[in-house]
């Protein structure tokens, strides 16, 4: 009797622990008995990486987030990344943190620097090396949503600042071309918006669309940094006949670009929530070149701002990149 | 002064006084028994039974109700999530509400009512037929003898049956979610761990514990201050029940705001 | 050695049930305590080992004040004070072999084949052999009885309290109880106070009768002073008659 309930007591009491025990380790993601491979990444902002977070190579969930801290000194911050089984990482491995879901869930995946060449990897000091063979690669954090649509903004801007600045050298002729165009444009970015009204109606099945107007998307992006390279090299030479000409060369692309848009973005919803701020954006440029305020001087006077304008367009178009190698994390984060 | 103005002022005045000295009681009886914790001889070989009769025999009705909570955690979560809210949510929610709420709370309330009742109503009958006294003639500290190994065991076993219920609710509302809501293993996983932390596990122990004190305790306390016959031990068991789920439920508000 | 009640004092709440009791139990002897429902006999006989405090006044039990003892010294004084309860206070969970054994648990280098021995030797002694194994609730109410004496007889005390032993019980069960309480003190030696109002028993197995009313002795005397005694309320007790209590107070 007496040792009958013993028994019974202290089997309870060790299920319970096991459960406990293992339960937590499994929840965390803890794979039992096979070897891990750890990794570091060293890298400026974590945004908001957890511990217990997946890590990804080529999108398949390959460990996790083992630990975060901040670096002695406080310059960087140091991730441990737990991989299951034996991984031999490439030369050129580097780490991407990015959002996962619009549902607080971030994730680092391993890619290699010649895939995105252009990121701002951290740089990893010298003196930042680990004895015993663990790795440690460069991150780099990518910008969520709230940041893309606040680059978008901030390149509207500028590209606002600087066609202010040069709409009094155009003559009747160009104006009128302008005007085409900022049709067009608004016939457009209208439609976007209708199309993001009724995303929800057709959220499945619109990947392959995404595919392709993010294409679109990019090529517009293309064109207006070529333009604004272009711009900017022209009102360092003072050559505003070439100005013009040149304009209504940007015009006419734009104008068969948008509509090579509208037509690929029929069945197009999240993404184009995204586009459809930075084309008001650019429709609210046009606006003010239409109104005719600003002056050619002054434009002439600062190339910095065109310069910063360029920049931002190419973080613009590395974004771009990014959207369309990765379509889905950008259509579940718009369909809120 | 006329009767009826005093009537609210005499009753306000004795519920103080009453309330005072439950108190009282309360805290003579937990410095006793804290004083009895010393007797190891006398509560420790019914430690033993009592985590059988307080804990294993609890086992039971609390993964029954596990069973169910975690079906229904499951069900509700996806109506809650309908439209273009990803499934796997439903995990994240049947993990989240059943460890750190659901799981303790629920089966603390139900323990509430099996060993709170029973350890009033054992205790109170214990009182009512001197055999309380008796212990004590027999060089019995009563305190040590019947209090400290229910409390000790309550302690003990309260997360360890907590623990195994929160486990069955998850996966009584995973397999829910796989046949039910045609969600896959890996989406309801997915979710699962997506909001986990080692800390959560460690909130619903400490929640446990504190609900197995009380629970026992206040059992403890109502039996031993049974008076009269087998009225006497009925009001004392429901008085036990009723005050012990709700100090399970005050509880839970203060470990909320003190540890999360 | 004996016990002696010295001017004590005790109230429940607004009710004063003892008011300067004093009673001393000689050595050896049986005494019985007589008195009216509701007059604080039991309360008298719990002072005697501690379960009740009183508010004022002292109980001297063995020659040490019961109030002055800390926890291990009334412990040991208990060890040789057997309490037996009105309704046996059996404990139900266990048998009866377990319920004589339990006080000799708490006596010190007690081995257990020593336990056994005496567990059975005390259920003799109270004619109850064979039902170690039995638990409270399968035995009648005479044999709940015996099983509180044998387990208040089990480490052997010098003392030993009755609580209305024999209430409830049939006439034969009564003689059976009282002649068991003589052969406690004939066999064992042991000092006996008896709680009772059965005046009959009171005679057969006392030495000594003493009166409880308004929390006081009111009187104390042989079994053939209380006999001939005129006082009016004991006569109302002795006869049954309330007139003559009324007439007294």
């Amino acid at each position: 009797m007496k040792r009958r309930e013993e028994l019974l007591a202290g089997s309870v009491v060790l299920l319970g622990i096991v459960v406990a025990v293992f339960g937590t380790l499994w929840l965390q993601g803890r794979r039992f008995g096979s070897t891990e491979t750890e990794v570091h990444v060293l890298m400026r902002d974590v945004g908001q990486l957890s511990v217990g977070n997946a890590v990804t190579f080529r999108g398949v969930p390959i460990g996790r987030v083992g630990d975060i801290a901040v670096e002695e000194g406080g310059t960087a911050v140091r991730i441990q990344l737990l991989l299951d089984g034996e991984w031999i990482l490439e030369d050129d491995a580097v780490a991407v943190i990015a959002p996962e879901s619009m549902f607080g869930d971030w994730q680092a995946e391993i890619v290699t620097r010649s895939r995105f060449p252009r990121y701002d990897y951290y740089e990893i000091p010298a003196e930042a090396r680990l004895p015993g063979g663990v790795r440690i690669l460069s991150g780099y954090m990518l910008p969520d949503l709230s940041r893309l649509t606040a680059v978008a903004d901030e390149v509207a801007q500028n590209v606002a600042s600087l066609t202010d600045r040069f709409d009094r050298a155009f003559g009747q002729e160009t104006t009128d071309q302008i005007t085409q165009a900022i049709d067009n444009m608004e016939e457009f970015t209208a439609t976007l918006r209708r199309l993001a009204d009724q995303q929800s109606d057709q959220f499945l099945g619109i990947a392959e669309d995404v595919q392709n107007a993010t294409s679109e998307i990019a090529s517009v992006l293309e064109t207006a940094r070529g333009s604004l390279e272009r711009i900017d090299a022209l009102l360092a030479s003072g050559d505003l006949d070439s100005i013009l000409v040149n304009t209504r060369v940007i015009t006419a692309e734009l104008s068969g670009v948008s509509g090579d848009i509208s037509a690929a973005s029929r069945s197009l919803s999240g993404t184009l929530t995204l586009a459809d701020s930075t084309f008001l954006a650019l429709n609210r440029i046009t606006a003010r070149l239409e109104s005719g305020d600003g002056s050619l001087g002054r434009l002439i006077t600062d190339t910095l701002l065109a310069s910063r304008a360029e920049r931002l367009v190419e973080e613009l178009n590395l974004l771009m990149a990014d959207l369309r190698a990765n379509p889905r994390k950008y259509v579940r984060l718009s369909i809120f | 002064m006329p009767t009826s103005v005093l009537t609210p002022v005499e009753y306000i005045g004795r519920w103080s006084i009453n309330s005072v000295r439950s108190l009282g009681k309360a805290g003579y009886l937990t410095t006793g028994a804290l004083r009895a914790l010393r007797n190891v001889e006398i509560w420790g070989p019914r430690l033993v039974s009592q985590m059988v009769s307080v804990g294993v025999a609890s086992v039971p009705i609390a993964l029954f109700i596990a069973v169910f909570t975690g079906i229904v955690l499951a069900l509700q979560a996806s109506y809650t999530l309908t439209g273009a809210v990803p499934m796997y949510l439903v995990g994240a929610m049947v993990g989240k509400s059943m460890i750190l709420e659901l799981g303790p709370v629920l089966t603390g309330l139900a323990l509430a009512g099996r060993v709170g009742a029973s350890t009033a109503a054992e205790v109170g009958t214990m009182r009512v037929t001197e055999q309380i006294d008796a212990l004590e003639t027999l060089a019995y500290d009563p305190l040590a003898y019947l209090v400290v190994p229910r409390v000790l065991a309550g302690v003990f076993m309260f997360p360890v049956v907590i623990v195994l219920a929160s486990a069955i609710g998850i996966l009584t509302g995973w397999s829910a979610s796989l046949t039910l809501l045609d969600m896959s293993s890996a989406e309801f996983v997915r979710g699962l761990r997506l909001f986990f932390q080692p800390w959560d596990v460690g909130f619903a122990v400490i929640k446990s514990l504190s609900f197995g004190l009380i629970v026992t305790s206040v059992g403890s306390f109502y039996g031993f201050h049974a008076k009269g016959g087998a009225g006497g031990v009925g009001v004392a068991t429901t008085r036990a029940v009723v005050v012990s789920s709700m100090l399970i439920l005050v509880l839970d508000a203060f470990w909320a705001v003190v540890l999360l | 050695m004996s016990i002696v009640l010295r001017d004590v004092y005790r109230a429940f709440g607004t009710n004063q049930v003892l008011r300067g009791l004093d009673l001393e139990v000689q050595d050896g002897e049986t005494l019985s305590v007589i008195g009216f429902s509701g007059a604080g006999k039991s309360v008298v006989l719990k002072h005697m080992v501690g379960l009740i405090r009183p508010d004022s006044g002292d109980v001297v039990v063995d020659g040490k004040n019961v109030n002055e003892l800390d926890v291990e010294e009334l412990n040991a004084l208990r060890r040789d004070v057997g309490y037996v309860f009105q309704f046996a206070a059996l404990f139900d969970s266990m048998s009866i072999a377990e319920n004589v054994a339990m006080g000799l648990r708490r006596v010190p280098g007690t081995y257990e084949e020593e336990i056994v021995s005496r567990v059975r030797e005390c259920l003799a002694l109270v004619e109850l052999e064979g039902i170690e194994d039995q638990y409270p609730s399968e035995l009648s109410g005479g044999m709940v009885k015996r099983a509180g004496l044998a387990r208040a007889i089990a480490t052997r005390p010098k003392y030993l309290l009755y609580d209305e032993p024999t209430t409830g019980l049939d006439p034969v069960t009564v003689t059976v109880i009282d002649r068991l309480i003589v052969r406690m003190k004939e066999e064992l030696g042991v000092t006996g106070i008896v709680v009772t109002h059965d005046i009959e028993s009171a005679y057969r197995i006392s030495d000594r009768i003493a009166m409880l009313h308004d929390g006081r002795i009111r009187i104390c005397g042989t079994v053939d002073e209380i006999r001939g005694s005129d006082d009016p309320l004991l006569r109302s007790f002795l006869e049954g008659r309330p007139e003559l209590a009324k007439r007294a107070s």
